[in-house]
């Protein structure tokens, strides 16, 4: 009855189910799914055992790495928190940035898909790293480089600067 | 080349990809433009080019040289406050052919900058140009120009020019101070861009002949330095949107001089007074007064040290600036510790060091002149 429902006792962690274009479901705690804003709006208005998502847009392989790098970020806050509410020192936020660093050295297909993903879903920290790594990518290199890099064609614009 | 590697970024939805191009150097991102048709598009999009410059701090630096070559610093430089950065050259399409002129005279100079887009108007004491030459506004950075159809009243030489933004009606405009001091009347003319006219706004404004000529954009207004006949310096104002002149007097703030300058501080338009503190040393006093409406308030910056009468500054973040002295000298100013750091600049090609002849300080974009008056 949900009139015997007691607050201040903990509930048994909640999960939900996302189900990738190409039909495996992933069950998830609450709490990471949350990591999407997508998700997150919206979600009160669900019945609660109707928590399923098909994420059509995203292949298995790469909700996988969604799932690994939202579980690690809800995992760091609650620890760095922790850390902070008992004032122990922690080097929490820097071991984070390294955990995202290498989460995010993938090959550029890899990084495509992520960046797609991380867009359809609304994962603001993950879409703010992929386009960082992008960028890190681009930057300083010549556009000969960068056709290279990004195996694209070269269309045909002439560049007037090219001699520089 | 790797087997299978995709395009990343001609597939994303364009304001990802605005995300990734906003977090480059100028430079990179107009460099962009050559790699293929789809990169192109996205780095001159109208839409990019305000995303682009609200979301971004974009101090830059051109200047010539000696022998009288352009070049420029981007802004990822001063973000990390580099003191040994590289120059690149820049190429002006038409520049020269428009302003030539005998070498021994000054062929044109720079009326000032708004959006990243620069202005240069024929040298008012080139005698030989003036019926030839014609207003050049450029973009630095993507090398796109404009030149303005000559006004008809082109054979007389401007007192001073201004170059500002209607941001009110979106629209570019170029102002032209004529005075005839013999006869002692002026006159003023604006050509608006996306017009074919030049349009005489005002006649006889006050002060108008006794103008230091560098002027600072801010507030929808340029605003100059101006002197009365008891040399106390006074504020001539020109509205962008209304057209109208009107002077700001300045209550006695100490020692006043006619060269007072005008900068942008915190979005605020400040004036520095050059107080002498030290003629043996030559060690000067800035003071900064903050302008609201006719009042003037003495501002929290005020810095002591070494400096010539006649330098530029523009304000990079927090209390730091990028001060350059008459002598071509440049680096950071931090007006709380009262430290200088000068800027060494070299050549990118050669790596020989350069020294700055005509400098121009602004705030780097991607917008196009030809594009003016229609984004």
């Amino acid at each position: 009855m949900k009139d015997s429902f007691n607050p201040s006792i903990e509930p048994p962690k909640k999960t939900v189910t996302l189900v990738s274009s190409d039909g495996y479901d992933f069950e998830v705690e609450e709490e990471v799914a949350l990591e999407s804003q997508v998700i997150k709006d919206g979600f009160e208005d669900k019945a609660v055992d109707d928590r399923e998502y098909l994420l059509f847009n995203v292949h298995s392989d790469t909700l996988e790495l969604i799932i690994k790098y939202c579980e690690k970020h809800v995992s760091s806050r609650k620890s760095i928190s922790a850390a902070a509410a008992s004032s122990s020192s922690s080097n929490g936020e820097e071991a984070l940035k390294e955990w995202d660093e290498h989460f995010i050295s993938v090959d550029t297909n890899t990084l495509y898909d992520i960046l797609m993903a991380a867009d359809y879903l609304n994962i603001k920290s993950l879409l703010d790293l992929a386009i960082q790594k992008v960028a890190d990518t681009i930057h300083g290199r010549s556009p000969e480089q960068i056709r290279k890099k990004f195996n694209i064609e070269n269309d045909s614009i002439i560049d007037p600067w090219a001699s520089e | 080349m790797k087997l299978g590697e995709i395009d990343v970024v001609s597939k994303l939805p364009l304001d990802v990809v605005f995300d990734i191009f906003a977090r480059l150097p100028l430079k990179t991102i107009s460099q962009c433009r050559w790699v293929c048709k789809r990169w192109y598009d996205v780095v001159l999009h109208p839409r990019f080019a305000q995303v682009h410059f609200a979301s971004n701090r974009l101090q830059c630096f051109a200047f010539r040289d000696r022998y009288r070559k352009f070049y420029m610093i981007d802004n990822e430089c001063f973000d990390n406050f580099e003191t040994q950065v590289r120059a690149y050259n820049l190429e002006f399409n038409e520049f020269k052919e428009n302003f030539k002129a005998p070498r021994f005279v000054k062929q044109y100079e720079v009326v000032g900058s708004v959006n990243g887009l620069i202005c240069f108007a024929p040298a008012r004491e080139n005698i030989y140009q003036t019926s030839k030459s014609r207003y050049y506004i450029c973009n630095p950075i993507t090398g796109y120009y404009l030149m303005l159809p000559k006004s008809p009243k082109n054979h007389i030489r401007p007192i001073a020019s201004g170059f500002g933004f209607d941001s009110l009606n979106n629209v570019y405009k170029v102002l032209r101070i004529l005075s005839d001091s013999s006869e002692n009347v002026s006159e003023v003319e604006v050509y608006t861009f996306g017009s074919d006219c030049w349009r005489v706004v005002a006649l006889n404004v006050p002060y108008i002949s006794d103008m230091n000529l560098s002027n600072v954009h801010v507030n929808n207004c340029l605003y100059w330095v101006a002197c009365t006949s008891i040399e106390i310096a006074i504020i001539v104002s020109f509205n962008m949107a209304t057209e109208e002149f009107s002077t700001i007097q300045l209550p006695n703030i100490g020692k006043m001089s006619r060269t007072g300058t005008l900068i942008v501080l915190r979005k605020q338009l400040c004036l520095i007074i050059d107080g002498l503190f030290d003629i043996e040393t030559e060690m000067w006093e800035m003071k900064f007064y903050r302008i609201l409406g006719s009042l003037a308030e003495e501002y929290v910056i005020q810095a002591k040290f070494v400096w010539e009468k006649g330098y530029k500054m523009m304000e990079l973040i927090d209390s730091k600036l990028l001060l350059l002295y008459l002598n071509g000298l440049l680096g950071y100013f931090d007006s709380e510790k009262m430290i200088f750091n000068s800027i060494q600049i070299r050549n990118r090609k050669r790596n020989s060091e350069l020294k700055i002849d005509i400098p121009i300080l602004f705030m780097g974009s991607l917008f196009s002149p030809s594009n003016l008056g229609y984004h």
